[in-house]
């Protein structure tokens, strides 16, 4: 059973790895927008500074924030919302697959491959920037390890929250609408639109709660020691739990939401 | 004239789909309003950059929303150049007698983007009301320039990238850089960022002319010279004809090497 | 008659990007391309007459449709000369192309969502053609293809074939000198193929209209083209008439034959046996025979008891084919 899911996870990683020049020129991109964006916190964190964030600590979680973008970016699987508008996800009812796993193991080897090509060489390059304007190591051995368990949290998260987008997609109709709804709410919430430790305290203790900063706020924190190794245990358990909780929550509303397709027929 | 069929034409397909139309519309204005919640936060715990606060950068944000949404809704034929060349369309131009870039601009009207635009009128005249600017007609007439530049530098950049695409074979994502890097940079008046990343967008890429420029004119701040910020608008507008020359340049090399 | 179009020594070379393999292929490609050059077109020299119907045929990547961006302006040729209707078509390229008309097979000129007539009328001001004279062309038009119930729908509701329909008359709005169609009855039924058939040489009679046609339907071919220029590799391998490549190939000659009781052994002079099992057998005639049905009768039942014989000669998709051949193992 869990047999067929890994082969679609892996023919969807090989699809992702063709398009090698995509990734090359989307590393540029990323080196771009990074200094980009380390520039500018740079202009507020000069005239002000942040209780326990540097502009040190800031650019290495600018830097850990483009590494894995293709990560953090919530984006549900090439093709899929087109074969819900389409009505083409009548024919996925013939194989005998739970349909929420299928695209879960897509989505999940889409990201998985794309960030794989990605990160290494921006760290790299990160790293061999001057300090203040490149990626520091991280504080600890242990945070190192916390940030990586992290990672993973955050990739299957990133997942979990884009299996929401599929389940818009069957409400609204449309993929274009119903990604860049969920794709907003997270960016702003997971630290994408502005970093969440340079946000007012008040908001930070919400958002620090909800699922969305574990997508890639958390494990870039721990790495830069502004969350240390007890509190990092704790969120990551809550981060856990949320991802049980929405895979759950998903799974049903997708449920309900393929019931209804039946009944109509596509 | 022409351009008005054109328009009617593309008014007439999208309002086939208009209820989907509406909510890309509305979900693409929600992006905007996204980041400015963000930038809105960011000033609640930094009460000032450089000397300027929140509602100049909202007036910023408004100014390159306006320009850079009015800009693609009806130049997105250069914006998506890359698939006029790709879907064969722009062969076919080429065999209309009607000149290429009033095709190419007849090609794509993207109605969608004006909600966008919108959302960046109504951020100009929320900052513009709460900055305490003592008006005279200089400034009104600065401040409709700084749209008309900021409209024709990102006219000028989506031609420039066209140019581009006209030699790489793969449509590079890179590309982009210019455009949304253009774009990112003009949220908060570039004066605030390092000496060297401001330099290049006044004197390259010359986002400071719709941007901190006017800005240093309205609010009567700033080291540069008065007279030189109102009339750096006029000069920004210029940066689209070498661009063009580009363009014209590269459509001869698409027609000796085909794609 | 006087050409219209007048190609000339002409040659095409494209640079293309040559793919090294191997394990850091895609990082050198990126940084350093390397380049080789394809010679499309080797002094391709041809002449169209005002009012011919031009077959331009050959295999993929012959060429074609690298001739046909020529001729339309959109390319421009490495070297050679080439006036079309006493233009160069890459020069005055508005001037030029108010004479041409194109029909891609598979690409569509008209828009999707909108009716098919407002498609129309805007091709009526991209060509700046006169009111009375637009309704009188359309008129022609619909008359000939039937179009009046097509016209008020948006294309995406239309058939393949009424598509096709559309299209044509599209691009033949403007009355154009030239019409240059490629593969325009790919995928069509047999019925609206015969439609667009008996169109083309409606329009090619009414109108004077010269007409180049791509394809790969050897039937287009014989029912409608009086000359054929066929071109491989880039190069002119034959032009003239269809008729004289035809006959020249059509007196070879297969017999299959069924005899009344098993033979061990057929052999006949002047022909050369294919297979031979018990009771059937299948023949061809050797070059030097040639083939007359009366001749044939008399010389195999004076051998053998024949209860039955069936005559074929090569059909035009085999002596393309053929042809084909024959010019690549030339070129070795």
């Amino acid at each position: 059973m869990g047999k067929s899911y890994l082969g679609i996870f892996r023919m969807e990683f090989k699809g992702e790895l063709q398009y090698r020049a995509k990734a090359i020129s989307g590393i540029a991109t990323q080196l771009f927008w990074g200094l980009l964006q380390i520039y500018l916190y740079m202009a507020f964190l000069n005239t002000e500074s942040v209780d326990g964030f540097s502009i040190t600590q800031m650019a290495s979680y600018i830097w850990l924030g483009q590494a894995f973008f293709a990560m953090r970016y919530i984006l549900m699987g090439k093709n899929i919302g087109q074969s819900i508008t389409n009505g083409n996800v009548c024919y996925k009812f013939v194989r005998p697959l739970n349909l929420y796993n299928q695209w879960y193991s897509e989505t999940l080897g889409q990201k998985v491959a794309s960030t794989l090509l990605r990160f290494p060489l921006i760290l790299i390059i990160a790293a061999l920037l001057p300090v203040g304007l490149g990626l520091s190591a991280p504080v600890s051995i242990p945070a190192l390890l916390l940030c990586i368990v992290g990672i993973l949290l955050g990739v299957c998260m990133s997942t979990t929250l884009s299996m929401f987008i599929v389940w818009l997609t069957f409400k609204t109709l449309s993929e274009k609408g119903s990604a860049t709804i969920i794709s907003t709410i997270s960016g702003l919430l997971s630290g994408m639109v502005i970093p969440l430790p340079m946000m007012p305290q008040a908001v930070q203790n919400v958002i620090n709660y909800l699922p969305f900063r574990f997508v890639s706020d958390l494990p870039f924190r721990i790495y830069i020691g502004n969350v240390g190794i007890t509190d990092g245990l704790i969120f990551l358990a809550i981060g856990f739990a949320w991802l049980v909780l929405l895979t759950i929550l998903g799974k049903l509303l997708i449920k309900s939401a393929l019931k209804k397709t039946v009944i109509q027929g596509g | 004239m022409l351009y008005t069929k054109y328009l009617k034409m593309h008014m007439h397909s999208s309002f086939q789909y208009r209820a989907n139309m509406a909510f890309i519309a509305i979900t693409q204005a929600l992006v905007n309003i996204g980041e400015v919640l963000g930038v809105w936060m960011l000033f609640l715990q930094f009460d000032s950059v450089g000397g300027w606060t929140f509602y100049q950068s909202l007036l910023m944000m408004g100014v390159i929303y306006t320009v850079f949404s009015f800009t693609e809704c009806f130049a997105r034929g250069y914006d998506e150049f890359p698939k006029l060349i790709k879907s064969g369309e722009f062969d076919r131009m080429l065999i209309r007698p009607v000149g290429i870039h009033y095709q190419i601009f007849g090609s794509k009207i993207e109605f969608t983007k004006l909600a966008r635009m919108l959302l960046g009128i109504v951020l100009s005249v929320i900052a513009l009301v709460n900055m305490n600017i003592d008006w005279n007609v200089w400034k009104v007439l600065v401040l409709i320039a700084t749209y008309i530049c900021g409209c024709s530098v990102i006219f000028g950049l989506f031609v420039l990238s066209a140019g581009i695409s006209i030699y790489t074979v793969e449509n590079l994502e890179f590309l982009n850089i210019f455009t949304n890097g253009s774009k990112e940079v003009a949220y908060y008046p570039i004066n605030i960022y390092a000496k060297w990343l401001a330099r290049f967008f006044t004197f390259v890429i010359p986002v400071a002319c719709f941007n901190y420029l006017p800005l240093s004119f309205l609010t009567g701040t700033g080291s540069v010279p008065m007279w030189l910020c109102g009339v750096a608008p006029l000069f920004g507008m210029l940066f689209m004809i070498p661009c063009i020359i580009f363009f014209n340049l590269s459509l001869k090399r698409y027609k000796s090497t085909g794609t | 008659m006087a050409s219209i179009i007048d190609f000339t020594d002409i040659c095409k070379t494209f640079k293309v990007p040559e793919r090294t393999k191997g394990k850091w292929s895609t990082f050198k490609n990126f940084f350093a391309r390397k380049h080789k050059l394809i010679h499309a077109l080797k002094n391709v020299t041809f002449e169209v007459e005002e009012g011919d119907i031009v077959g331009y045929i050959g295999p993929n990547g012959a060429g074609k449709s690298t001739t046909i961006k020529i001729m339309s302006g959109i390319l421009t040729p490495t070297s050679g000369t080439c006036k079309i209707n006493g233009l160069v078509p890459w020069k005055n390229r508005r001037e030029f192309v108010k004479n041409i008309g194109v029909v891609f097979g598979q690409r569509s000129q008209l828009w999707w969502d909108v009716p098919v007539i407002d498609s129309f009328e805007l091709l009526r001001d991209i060509y700046k053609i006169p009111k009375d004279e637009f309704d009188q062309t359309l008129k022609i038009l619909d008359k000939a293809l039937n179009l009046e119930d097509l016209l008020g729908r948006p294309l995406r509701q239309l058939s393949l074939g009424q598509k096709m329909k559309c299209e044509l008359a599209g691009s033949l709005l403007h009355r154009p000198k030239i019409l240059f169609l490629d593969e325009p009855t790919i995928g069509l039924d047999a019925v609206t193929k015969l439609a667009v058939r008996d169109f083309i040489k409606f329009i090619n009679k009414e109108w004077h209209t010269t007409i180049i046609l791509t394809t790969h339907d050897m039937s287009d071919i014989e029912a409608l083209t009086n000359k054929i220029i066929l071109i491989g590799k880039g190069q002119i391998l034959y032009q003239g008439s269809f008729d004289n490549i035809k006959s020249k190939y059509s007196s070879a000659k297969t017999i299959e034959v069924e005899f009344s009781k098993d033979y061990d052994n057929v052999e006949l002079d002047g022909y050369t046996v294919v297979s031979h099992n018990k009771k059937y057998a299948t023949l061809k005639n050797l070059p030097s025979t040639e083939f007359h049905t009366k001749d044939f009768v008399n010389q195999i039942t004076k051998k053998y008891e024949v209860v039955d014989f069936q005559v074929s000669s090569l059909s035009v998709d085999e002596i393309l084919a053929k042809l084909y051949k024959e010019f690549e193992l030339s070129e070795r």
